[in-house]
């Protein structure tokens, strides 16, 4: 038999607690739970929130609409009624200073604010701005009116602006441009919010490294533009000068033929009237009148020399030295000279002696300007020793000729052994006046010989005598 | 019958010189001044040698001495062409326009007339 | 400390102990009792709980966790088949409590904070766990090691050679299974 027994006073107590116990507990799981889907919820918008601004600013290039729309769409996503876009000043002050874009839900109640923040420049670490430029994170302020450090503080708490959140724009570590947003209701601060609005900047971020990757490119376009005009106009000036050039060589090149033949033709008449008197063909002439005569000869065949002297020297400075390039033997032309200079050799009692190889290959270069050196150097050769014999070498290997004219004068010290070769130092050399001649054939020498690709020098001890050599490439190309 | 010389110079002296040293040698010296009168006289005369100098007024000696050269008949005389040596090269325009020798002012006049001589035999 | 291991607790001493000891061992700990199983508690309360309810029934409060693990692990395969259905051993199931069962209880009670436990499978008849929580609930876990080898139809010897109770630096568990004898 079961009885049905009446509950004691404190089961029913109990029972009455622990339905309380139970009933709060329910309430407790119920407001968790409606939570964590509001949390869901606000998270979902904040995602879209996200890929909005993320596809605007893919589509744009213009930095400033993608600024325009996500302050637009952060204000419409937190309700706050005043955002305002910050970019860092390009003139390299690092500060930030207004970019003139604006979201106003009431653009006459901030008006205020709005002047003040654009005449104000923000220095890193200065104002809500300028901390989140600094530290590069985003930045909550609570009560902007409580913080009398901030600039802006007395101009928020006129138009009645309390909370304000700020975000920076990012490319890679650097802060481009600051975001900022503010509202006239207090508010804790939303770290979930911040969160996404890091990210948002993250996006922004792009566009604004897109738009300076195209400006790059399109100045190095213009660069390039700019350089191709450059080039194109330098050239230009390179062909006009080159033609200048041409034409002043053309000028001198007719200027030298012109004093070679204006020179030369009165010494003709001089040198050859002289000759010709000379051969009694206008009679016979008196021994003292031959004699005078042969002296005026002797003259105008000096005077010959120098002019000749001068025009191959003013040649070879105008650049206009041409050397032939035909076959010749050296040893015929080592033989011409020597047979040229003997006579005056035996004048002065010398002996003049040859070691001419007689297996010297064919040889190819201008005979005739290989002749003027030799007859300079073995001229001078004679004309400055007075005892004693000059002597003329030749050896070759396969691609050169080796020329050497050695003389037992009284030697040249080393000061002047380099100032001999140039044709402007010749004045101070007492020996040369001494000797007569124009004193620039060894100048000439020198050069005759380089342009034709070789090398002429003396080696020389006082007391001792000289010995002048130069080189020549066996087989010469003009060209070459 | 004594060589003939046909003398083309424009200079007075020059021209003196020659006539008067290739007279004393036995020739006859005919002369023209430019480059035209000497092509005619060459067709005219026909002389045995002649003596171009290059620097004329008007025609040029290289051209004288081509049209010269193109004159049938004319083909053999020697000419004997006369530079101031002012640039390389006058001696193969020399030849390129047909001369047969070449020489060099200011000359030994003794030696023009070995020349000449040498290019009549 | 999640509600949830309360709302176990109650379930367990009411079923094990009936009703009216649960309201005692309320009344003597001197808590307020109304526990959301999503909500978070202080550690304190479950210590008073466990202490009064040691006192109401003679028995040591480590034997109170041992027992609460052993009874409260069938209530848990009840309310989550899925960790339980995918193993038949024990063995297997302790060895998924870190990647599987405790990765998934953070999801759904966010904050939770579970212990890691480190793993020794060197030995095919022997599985080594090592422990080191600060809460040292180590015999809570036996508890629901001898709660999982009877859900899977296994005797289980749980010897403790180190305990932080007794001084070490950790807990080390030597568990050896063998089925039941049908």
């Amino acid at each position: 038999m079961s009885e049905t027994t009446a509950l004691s006073e404190t089961q029913v107590q109990r029972l009455l607690k622990r339905l309380d116990r139970e009933r709060r507990a329910r309430a407790e799981s119920e407001a968790i739970a409606e939570k964590a889907l509001g949390d869901l919820y606000r998270r979902q918008k904040d995602v879209k929130l996200l890929q909005t601004i993320a596809v605007a600013a893919n589509q744009t290039s213009m930095v400033e609409s993608a600024m325009q729309f996500a302050i637009d769409a952060v204000c419409s996503h937190t309700a706050w009624p005043v955002g305002h876009v910050y970019f860092l000043s390009e003139d390299g002050t690092g500060e930030l200073k207004t970019g003139k874009l604006w979201h106003l839900e009431d653009p006459e109640r901030f008006q205020t604010f709005r002047d003040m923040t654009e005449a104000t420049r923000f220095k890193a670490g200065v104002g809500l701005p300028g901390q989140v430029l600094s530290s590069g994170k985003p930045l909550w302020i609570t009560d902007m009116s409580k913080d009398r450090n901030l600039p802006r503080a007395k101009a928020a708490e006129d138009v009645g602006v309390r909370t304000a959140f700020a975000f920076p724009v990012l490319i890679g570590q650097d802060v481009v441009a600051v975001l900022e947003f503010f509202s006239a209701d207090p508010s804790q601060p939303d770290e979930a919010l911040l969160e996404v609005m890091a990210h948002v900047g993250t996006q922004l971020g792009r566009v604004i490294e897109r738009k300076r990757g195209e400006e790059a490119l399109l100045q190095n376009a213009a660069r390039l533009e700019r350089a191709l005009a450059e080039n194109v106009s330098l050239y230009e000036d390179i062909k006009a000068q080159k033609n200048q050039l041409e034409i002043a060589n053309k000028h001198k090149s007719q200027f030298l033929a012109n004093m070679s033949h204006e020179l030369r033709t009165p010494l003709n008449a001089i040198l050859g009237y002289t000759q010709l008197i000379l051969g009694n063909i206008y009679g016979d002439v008196p021994e003292k009148i031959s004699e005078v005569l042969r002296r005026v000869g002797v003259s105008g065949h000096h005077l010959l020399s120098l002019i000749n002297d001068v025009l191959d020297l003013s040649k070879i400075e105008a650049g206009q030295l041409q050397l032939v390039t035909k076959e010749y033997s050296i040893s015929d032309v080592v033989h011409g000279v020597l047979a040229t200079m003997d006579p005056l050799a035996q004048e002065k009692h010398l002996t003049l002696t040859a070691n001419i190889p007689m297996d010297l290959p064919p040889g190819r270069g201008d005979a005739g300007r290989i002749n003027q050196v030799l007859l300079n150097l073995v001229g001078n050769a004679i004309k400055f020793t007075d005892h004693g014999e000059v002597c003329v070498e030749v050896c070759h290997n396969q691609d050169c000729f080796l020329v050497r004219v050695s003389d037992t004068g009284p030697g040249i010290d080393p000061v002047e052994q380099h100032r001999i070769f140039d044709e402007f130092q010749q004045g101070e050399t007492f020996s040369m006046r001494r000797k007569g001649g124009s004193g620039l054939g060894l100048t000439i020498a020198k050069q005759i010989v380089m342009h034709h690709g070789g090398p002429l020098w003396v080696e020389s001890t006082v007391g001792q005598g000289s010995t002048f050599s130069f080189s020549l490439p066996r087989l010469f190309n003009q060209s070459g | 019958m004594s060589m003939k010389i046909l003398s083309i110079e424009d200079q007075e002296d020059n021209r003196r010189i020659i006539r008067d040293l290739f007279t004393s040698a036995g020739y006859e010296v005919i002369e023209a001044v430019t480059g035209e009168e000497g092509v005619h006289l060459a067709s005219s005369c026909r002389p045995d040698v002649i003596l171009m100098d290059i620097q004329l007024p008007g025609l040029d000696g290289y051209e004288a001495t081509r049209r010269i050269k193109a004159i049938p008949g004319l083909h053999g005389v020697p000419i004997i062409v006369v530079t101031s040596y002012a640039l390389g090269g006058d001696e193969e325009k020399a030849r390129a326009a047909g001369g047969d020798a070449y020489i060099v002012k200011p000359y030994n006049p003794h030696q023009l007339l070995q020349t000449v001589r040498q290019h009549l035999h | 400390m999640k509600g949830l291991i309360f709302n176990l607790f109650e379930e367990v001493v009411r079923r094990e102990y009936g009703d009216d000891t649960w309201e005692d061992v309320l009344e003597n700990a001197d808590v307020d009792g109304a526990y959301s199983s999503l909500g978070s508690y202080p550690d304190a309360e479950i210590t008073k709980l466990i202490s009064a309810a040691a006192s109401a029934l003679q028995l040591e409060p480590q034997v109170v966790f041992r027992r609460l693990g052993r009874h409260a692990l069938p209530l848990l395969a009840g309310k989550y088949p899925q960790f339980f259905e995918r193993h038949k051993t024990t063995r297997t199931f302790l060895l998924s409590l870190n990647d599987v069962i405790h990765a998934e209880v953070r999801k759904i009670y966010p904050g939770a904070e579970v212990p890691e436990f480190d793993y020794d499978t060197s030995s095919p008849d022997v599985l080594v766990m090592g422990y080191a929580s600060p809460r040292r609930l180590c015999a809570l876990a036996q508890g629901f090691t001898e709660g999982a080898a009877a859900h899977f139809g296994e005797e289980v010897v749980f010897e403790q050679p180190q305990c932080m109770n007794r001084g070490d630096q950790k807990c080390v568990f030597q568990i050896s299974f063998k089925k039941r004898a049908q």
